[in-house]
């Protein structure tokens, strides 16, 4: 495949296009740091709001479709006592049905949590599940502070520049001895 | 004498793919060479028939191993895969290794140390495979380079057989030309390609926040393909919210009727890609006649020639919003791109490659 | 005290009601005896920021006004749609892009930090009006600390004070001066600060008249008996809902009753033989528009204080007010001189009352009167403010 010679006009557009942006940067229709904001704001998305693992908490949710199903026979009839088990065996029959409507509004209730716990499972696994309003001042928080960081290491400098004209002042004014 | 064959082996196939696109358009030229299929370790069950599983390949030799050794094995390599590299060691025919490149493991780690790995081990494969192959050839000379690096010599290059205008010949899906056309309103800038961290979607959200903030209020920006990489699509995704970018769509995979539709409405493409074996997208833009602005890197150059606006690396959002403005409204400009881009598809048209591909292989003893 | 008032625009002829009540501020502590400046833009409109003041030194009523000039005037076709994004959409929205909406905002003064830091030392306060723009933003953070700052916010309950980046704005002033409790407790709600404020409110002149019979003969009104709506009357303020309910209300109950609308509305109400709208008056004939009516009518959902309201109650006019507005809700409860209406029902029954017992709206009237008098007059106004003034210096100092 042969290189693809440099046509001058196109060369001409990006040329002309990186002239705009410089000129855009000096009349301050860019404000200065859009690109260094922009930059260090993707670099925090990644960082920190990194979706968390929940395929285990997925299983966990599964394993409840093999575990939640009632039944009267799961219900153990045997018992240490002589005579008890075949009193336990009367009895389930004699109340049989009533256990059943137990175990069927329980089942009831079992489904109706498993559909529960799954739709909690699907919004906190929706990456925009995030608690808006405390990321929002937690990096605006940050930034400030940032901020007040490099304002305050400037004036350091600058004090130190003036501390050390002073001394420099005095030295000279100074008669030696 | 039986005619020698030229299987190709490729480690998956799925309708739409780049690779596996080239693969059904050398058929037929290497069909005229001699036998030919396609045979992968995995493929969509749609292609069930036309690509064979990778356990018959071989199998319809009908003569012994002599026979089975002038064959050839076409191997596509984009990607590592253990299985496919152990079948390779233990074949007799000669190897032309296809190279369409392993993308950066360095841009993948910090999001999936996992899959990071597994691009590490396909790198591995590929530089341990160097001497049983017979022919070298790569679809660009960034990927020639690519393997120079891991010690391959004499490594030709020979253009993707590619044919963007069957895309264009596609009925595009109804549902998304209506909500196109009814519901995106305003100039659209099409991004179409994986979102993944080399090819810096990222950088383009950043770019369309500057373009709609200081320069056009009223354009949209639509990327287009899959998230194989679910802790980057998703800071994508926090971004394009925490820009506030209502103009922005990312709309995940897309059928190839759908993407039909999504080329038509398009005003212009736009890419800040940063790594590319090759960039179909490129050539499909410019086969639905539109400008292109892309990141002069990787094969970019090569695909595009002077048919895009290509944009240096040190350039950042203000610079690629630049050219998104300047390639949605100067129509001088929009127009010598659009005439380029028809230029350009001529030299890459499907049978001259697949007859530069064939010539090559003919060079084979 | 020597004071140094900071506001986006300062003048005889600039509308709005946060410029001018610091402009009456201003002039009043000055006439007080204090020794008053303001630093303040060229511009006199506040949608452009357009240069329209020559810059530099002027005087007005006893007080020094420096003007700066704007940088450049606010792109609406891009601020709009940036302002959209912003305070409406998708939250959280990252911080950086909030700050390029205050840029884009404006008023962008690059002259001001560096007058701040060479004059704002003179000064024993330095005092802020409005929270929204660029030059409290910027102002702030150049002059807290150095001196002590006190903020009016004129705050409403609005998108945009949710924006995170106001909790750097409202933690820099030693001080807040509000014009109501409302305003007072939304502040404190959102901010969440422990600072010395203070209700001031805003001052009135009791002195005033009009001369409703005029007013009548004027716009040929003869004896009929009517309501007022003035100000500025747009839907964002309610008077889509007034219309509607005025026309509902004459349906029901036929007589001579009549709504006059007094100024230009944004939204004409649709034509009804009982509605009269005036036009642009001057005062003059505003107050006696006031003079002649039954009562005023404040339909306005977002009012944060509503002045027009207060010189009713000083003609001793009863009101009717809109009860869904925390700020006229609060004024008609504590003063007596209102019937706060929420829905039509409510509306009916209010005008009911009005138009059949005088005595009534004779007593709603000086209710409102005394209102305004026990707190609103200039000087109980003037002398909560000093008193609040005299704590931040003494606190400061201390």
């Amino acid at each position: 495949m042969d290189e693809p010679e440099a046509v001058p006009d196109l060369d001409d557009v990006v040329a002309r296009l990186q002239a705009r942006v410089e000129e855009r940067r000096r009349s301050g229709a860019y404000p200065p740091g859009l690109e260094e904001g922009l930059e260090d704001h993707f670099r925090r998305i990644v960082a920190h709001r990194a979706t968390p693992d929940f395929t285990g908490l997925r299983a966990r949710i599964a394993a409840l479709d093999t575990r939640a199903r009632f039944d009267a026979s799961a219900i153990h009839a045997q018992s240490q006592r002589p005579g008890g088990e075949v009193l336990h065996k009367a009895v389930s029959r004699l109340i049989g049905r009533q256990t059943q409507g137990v175990l069927d509004q329980v089942q009831r209730y079992a489904d109706g949590m498993r559909d529960v716990l799954g739709g909690v499972a699907d919004s906190l696994e929706n990456p925009l599940h995030v608690h808006a309003d405390l990321v929002e001042q937690l990096d605006a928080v940050l930034e400030r502070l940032a901020a007040a960081e490099r304002r305050a290491l400037a004036a350091e400098v600058e004090l130190a520049a003036l501390v050390a004209r002073v001394e420099q002042l005095e030295a000279s004014s100074t008669p030696a001895r | 004498m039986t005619p020698r064959r030229f299987s190709q082996v490729l480690v998956s196939a799925s309708p739409g793919d780049a690779v596996t696109n080239e693969a059904f358009a050398l058929r037929p030229a290497l069909r005229a060479l001699g036998g030919s299929d396609i045979y992968a370790r995995y493929y969509d069950p749609s292609l069930a028939g036309d690509v064979l599983p990778l356990e018959e390949c071989g199998r319809r030799a009908p003569a012994g191993a002599a026979a089975a050794a002038d064959d050839v094995l076409v191997v596509h390599g984009s990607i590592g895969e253990a299985a496919v590299a152990s079948f390779l060691a233990g074949r007799p025919e000669r190897l032309v290794l296809r190279y369409h490149n392993i993308s950066p493991a360095a841009s993948f780690r910090p999001y999936d140390a996992g899959f990071a790995a597994l691009l590490d081990q396909g790198r591995a494969e590929i530089a341990d495979l160097r001497p049983r192959v017979a022919l070298t050839l790569a679809d660009s000379a960034f990927n020639a380079a690519d393997l120079e690096a891991m010690g391959y010599q004499d490594v030709r290059v020979s253009p993707l057989v590619v044919d963007p205008a069957g895309l264009r010949g596609l009925e595009p899906d109804p549902a998304t030309a209506h909500h196109l056309a009814t519901e995106v309103e305003g100039p659209v800038l099409l991004y179409v390609g994986q979102l993944l961290p080399h090819k810096r979607p990222d950088l383009l959200v950043q770019a369309f926040h500057v373009l709609v903030t200081y320069l056009d209020p009223d354009a949209r920006l639509v990327l287009v393909g899959p998230a194989r990489l679910p802790a980057y699509g998703n800071a994508v995704q926090h971004l394009v919210h925490e820009l506030s970018l209502p103009g922005a769509w990312v709309t995940g995979p897309v059928s190839p009727e759908a993407l039909a539709a999504f080329y038509r409405r398009a005003d212009a493409f736009v890419t800040a890609s940063e790594h590319e074996g090759f960039c179909v997208p490129l050539l499909e833009a410019m086969a639905f006649d539109l400008p292109v602005v892309a990141r002069a890197a990787g094969a970019v150059p090569e695909t595009a020639g002077d048919a895009a606006v290509l944009l240096p690396l040190d350039g950042g959002p203000e610079l690629l919003a630049e050219a998104m403005y300047a390639v949605l409204h100067d129509d001088a400009l929009r127009a010598r791109l659009v005439e380029r881009g028809a230029e350009r598809l001529a030299h890459f048209a499907p049978e001259r490659s697949a007859a530069t591909f064939a010539g090559h292989l003919a060079d084979l003893a | 005290m020597r004071l140094l008032y900071v506001a986006q625009r300062y003048g005889a002829d600039v509308a709005g009601g946060a410029e001018l009540h610091c402009r009456q501020f201003a002039t009043r502590m000055a006439a007080r005896g204090h020794e008053v400046e303001v630093v303040t833009t060229c511009a006199r409109d506040y949608v452009t920021w357009a240069n329209r003041y020559p810059p530099g030194t002027a005087h007005l009523d006893g007080v020094s006004v420096y003007r700066l000039p704007t940088a450049h005037p606010r792109d609406l076709h891009l601020f709009g749609p940036l302002n959209a994004r912003v305070t409406l959409g998708e939250k959280p929205v990252a911080l950086h892009v909030q700050q390029e909406w205050m840029r884009a905002q404006g008023p962008t003064v690059p002259a001001l930090a560096p007058w701040l830091d060479r004059h704002a030392g003179r000064f024993d306060a330095v005092i802020f009006f409005t929270y929204l723009y660029a030059i409290a933003y910027d102002g702030l953070a150049r002059v807290a600390g150095r001196v002590p700052v006190v903020l009016h916010p004129t705050a409403h309950d609005e998108p945009t004070l949710d924006l995170p980046l106001f909790d750097a704005v409202f933690r820099m002033p030693d001080a807040f001066a509000f014009s109501t409790e409302e305003e007072q407790a939304l502040v404190e709600r959102r901010f969440r600060v422990d600072r010395p404020s203070a209700v001031v409110g805003i001052g009135f002149d009791l002195d005033v008249t009009g001369d409703g019979d005029q007013f009548r003969r004027r716009y040929d009104l003869g004896d009929a008996p009517y309501l007022a709506v003035v100000g500025r009357v747009d839907p964002a303020k309610g008077s889509t809902e007034l219309f509607d309910f005025f026309a509902a209300y004459k349906q029901r109950h036929p007589g001579p009753l009549r709504l006059v609308v007094v100024g230009e509305p944004v939204d004409p109400p649709p034509p009804h033989p009982d509605v009269l709208v005036t036009g642009f008056v001057d005062d003059d004939v505003k107050r006696g528009a006031v003079d002649g009516a039954l009562a005023l009518v404040q339909p306005s959902y977002f009012e944060s204080f509503s002045m027009v309201l207060a010189e009713a109650w000083v003609q001793q006019r009863a009101a009717l007010v809109q009860g869904r507005c925390a700020v006229l809700a609060g004024h008609a409860r504590r003063s007596g001189g209102a019937i706060a209406y929420r829905g039509f029902a409510e509306f009916e029954a209010a005008v009911d009352l009005v138009t059949s017992d005088p005595a009534l709206a004779a007593g709603l009237g000086r209710a409102g009167r005394r209102y305004v008098e026990e707190h609103f007059a200039w000087d109980a106004v003037l002398d909560r403010y000093e008193g609040l003034l005299s704590r931040v210096l003494r606190r400061v100092r201390a």
